[in-house]
């Protein structure tokens, strides 16, 4: 009795052999290292593993219980599982996965998972440097730091089922389709879950996707938005927007209120804001003051301010959070 | 008899009058000449529409047997009868539609029929000007002539079955919703929509959606793939693996690449290494 497993037409590897389920992870995604329990030979692991342009579908089983460790890699991906358990421990988060709680993966994150005899499950593997592309098209903004997605979401989120019906009818229908998908159709297909992806996931432009109505904003903002969000950094002045942006300044004022609702230097202080607060969160090094010169801040007390109103806590605080999470020897 | 039905979050009628169903259903088509059968007095009309931007999606139920006409209304419908019985006329196409079956309505055709009490369906609408320009926009043809999409179809064709399957999961996922939906969902999910219409139905532009057969390369992949793992005791060359699938060791090595992400060699030496370690 041989049954189907879903996109058995793509198969990658079969084997009972732990090196060579790494040699073919390594081919799609990134080497881990992997321990199996018990004796090779109990074990039945499948890799199946279909790629489109950017994105690809896999599925895995293990056959017995698995340890995997990965180290960070280019790709983002969420895991659907199907059958069985597992524990992950990403960003020093242990989570529980099963049928209906899987975890996204950003790029540049290292992580570690333990799947018993029984797990199996389908992933979505997208290429980040084109998600990103795909979300500045959406927001019609640059994006400079680099995408970051929330490892657990709720999954009976509307936008979260949408994606996952909609992953596994595209799975399913690879798996099954009497003929190969037009090449239009994949390309949509592929599109559509992307969209769907940035929709259901939670990252760290949720709130662009979520203010931004599909851009109509004149060419002017979207210019000077990409200004500010390049040069964030240093002084920015509304007639060096006004400059790259083709229009005079008063013209470039009145279409940005009328289109966002907020002017040129609200932005620009709540992207240095934004970039305050990582640079809390993660800069080993920092210190509130020179945060906020950084950041362009010229002044504390105001910036104290202004931060306090934008986070509901002083940056004082997010600094104090932010050295716990950080590793040990800092 | 209120059991949940598609796409409820997004009424337009719950009604007994005829006359308020009519003026419901010009709200978004056109208005159709709509008269009970014989003897029946009042309807049970609910009928619901969930508008994205250029495509729309209703469930209908009228509660009594009807009969009705549509005028033509420059838009593509897909029908698909969820229970009950209608005999229709699209064009001047008879057309019985039961449960499980479709129809496609050509944007320049009325559709006039009668239907059983207890008919329900589901349609697919989408607007021809935008169907035609996304049309312009995949094949990069100039469309001079009208898209023209016939009533009788090959409804077992695997891209129509792409669409008929894809249909009901998508009114599930809308049922499910919260709208307002972004903007930006919006516009993605009519792409796709209107891009599995148009490679799902036979019409006069089909030619220009098939040139391109996409998945030879893929197919070319797997013949590959099945020869390496029935030959994997023994060396393969690319020259040898180009022979069997008859295409040259470039463009082989280029859809191995573009399908698998590796190259046939890096396929081989894996497969190889596996017997190895078997015995």
């Amino acid at each position: 009795m041989r049954s189907t497993r879903p996109l058995d037409r793509f198969p990658l590897v079969h084997t009972q052999n732990a090196e060579e389920m790494c040699a073919a992870l390594a081919m799609i995604y990134a080497k881990p290292k992997l321990s199996l329990e018990g004796r090779s030979n109990e074990g039945d692991a499948t890799l199946n593993y279909c790629l489109m342009k950017d994105i690809g579908l896999g599925y895995s089983k293990y056959g017995i219980g698995a340890r995997l460790a990965y180290r960070e890699s280019d790709f983002t991906l969420q895991t659907f599982p199907l059958r069985g358990r597992g524990e992950a421990t990403l960003n020093d988060l242990a989570i529980q996965v099963g049928p209906g709680r899987g975890m996204t993966v950003s790029a540049g994150t290292s992580y570690s998972v333990k799947y018993n005899a029984g797990y199996e499950h389908l992933v979505l593997v997208l290429d980040t440097s084109v998600l990103t592309d795909k979300l500045i098209a959406l927001t019609g903004r640059s994006a400079s730091r680099p995408l970051r997605f929330h490892a657990t979401g709720d999954e009976v989120r509307p936008a979260a089922k949408s994606l996952r019906d909609h992953f596994l009818f595209l799975v399913e229908t690879m798996s099954t389709s009497a003929a190969p998908l037009a090449k239009w159709v994949l390309a949509e297909f592929e599109q559509t879950l992307m969209v769907m992806f940035l929709h259901a996931n939670r990252h760290n432009y949720s709130h662009l996707l979520e203010d931004a109505p599909a851009d109509s904003a004149p060419r002017q903002v979207r210019r000077a938005e990409a200004y500010i969000e390049a040069n964030w950094h240093r002084a920015v002045i509304l007639e060096d927007l006004a400059e790259v942006s083709g229009v005079s300044a008063l013209a470039l004022l009145r279409s940005f209120k009328k289109s966002r609702g907020y002017s040129p230097a609200e932005l620009l202080n709540r992207v240095r804001l934004d970039h305050a607060r990582e640079l809390l969160r993660h800069s080993d090094a920092a210190t509130v003051a020179g945060v906020a010169a950084t950041c362009g801040f010229a002044d504390l007390a105001r910036f104290e301010n202004v931060y306090s109103l934008a986070f509901g806590e002083r940056p004082s605080e997010t600094l104090r959070r932010g050295a716990g999470a950080k590793p040990a020897g800092f | 008899m209120n059991a949940a039905k598609p796409l409820d979050n997004f009424p337009l009628v719950r009604s007994r009058d005829i006359e308020e169903v009519r003026e419901a259903i010009a709200r978004i088509y056109a208005k159709p000449a709509l008269v009970p059968a014989p003897g029946v007095k009042a309807l049970d009309a609910t009928i619901n529409n969930c508008r994205l931007q250029d495509i729309d999606l209703t469930y209908g139920a009228f509660g009594a047997a009807i009969e009705i006409e549509f005028p033509a209304t420059g838009f593509f419908c897909q029908l698909f009868p969820i229970r009950g019985k209608g005999d229709v006329i699209i064009g001047s196409t008879p057309t019985t539609l039961t449960a499980g079956g479709i129809a496609v309505v050509p944007a320049d055709a009325e559709v006039s029929g009668k239907y059983s009490d207890d008919y329900e369906y589901l349609v697919l609408r989408i607007n021809a000007r935008k169907l035609t320009e996304k049309l312009a926009a995949l094949t990069g043809a100039a469309i001079q002539e009208p898209l023209r999409i016939e009533p009788q179809q090959n409804w077992r064709h695997p891209a129509s079955q792409i669409l008929q399957q894809y249909v009901p999961l998508l009114i599930d996922t809308l049922s499910d919703a919260n709208p307002p939906f972004p903007e930006w969902w919006i516009a993605q999910t009519e792409q796709l929509l209107m891009t599995l219409f148009l490679c799902g139905h036979c019409h006069n532009y089909s030619h220009l959606l098939e040139q391109d057969v996409p998945d030879a390369a893929a197919r070319q992949v797997r013949q590959a793939e099945e020869f390496i793992v029935a030959n994997a005791e023994r060396a393969i060359s690319l020259e040898e693996l180009a022979e069997v699938t008859g295409v040259s060791a470039f463009s082989l090595f280029s859809a191995f690449k573009k399908h698998r992400g590796y190259s046939p060699m890096e396929f081989v030496a894996q497969r190889r290494t596996r017997q190895g370690k078997i015995r």
